[in-house]
């Protein structure tokens, strides 16, 4: 089975965030984001869209799978 | 005053921690005594309660969005876990104590107050291992 590889680190660092900064904006805590980061935690599609949604970019472009 | 969603993670985590510390604490003083009541019976119940009163207060403290970060789909799942492992914890403390009670000659009254306090050791402890594992 693929594992999840995303992007989340590099585009909040695009975007010139924080982790607090896309803690708060998606309604998480900043532990959140740093577990989903290190691959720790995967995130449900609800997040993931919210994520993406902050983010301004097509949750494609955050997550996708590992071949 | 307002305080943010890291504040009421401390907060919970700390206090949750202590009880289940007092908890663990209250069934090995039991076990190794071989009485149920090695400390005051009231302490890891006043623990508890004060842990719910404190959890209380710290969320009653924080803004609606901070309340809903500090509940978030992450904290959700550690909470789940916790729960699913403790459940099958507290039933391998039936035969786990069975084994004790014929080996030992320990008391019934002492084993049901060990498994009462561990049974709820098992979760609050379990809830801050798992908590510290996804840090």
């Amino acid at each position: 089975m693929s594992g999840l590889h995303n992007s989340l680190k590099e585009l909040r660092k695009v975007k010139g965030l924080t982790q607090a900064d896309l803690a708060s904006a998606a309604g998480v805590s900043r532990k959140t984001i740093n577990t989903i980061e290190n691959k720790v935690f995967v995130p449900s599609t609800v997040l993931a869209l919210t994520l993406s949604k902050v983010l301004d970019v097509s949750v494609h472009d955050i997550f996708e799978l590992e071949e | 005053m307002t305080i943010q969603d890291t504040d009421i993670s401390k907060v919970r985590t700390i206090l949750l921690e202590l009880t289940g510390l007092s908890c663990l604490l209250y069934a090995i003083l039991a076990v190794t005594q071989n009485t149920p009541q090695p400390i005051w019976w009231f302490v890891p119940t006043a623990m508890g309660v004060f842990t719910g009163v404190g959890t209380f207060v710290a969320f009653a403290m924080a803004d609606p969005a901070s309340r809903c970060m500090a509940t978030d789909e992450m904290y959700t799942l550690i909470t789940h876990r916790a729960q699913r492992h403790a459940y099958w914890l507290f039933l391998g403390l039936y035969p786990a104590f069975a084994v004790i009670i014929m080996t030992t000659g320990l008391e019934w009254n002492t084993a049901f107050a060990a498994m009462g306090t561990l049974t709820g050791a098992a979760y609050l402890l379990l809830l801050k291992f798992y908590e510290w594992r996804m840090s």
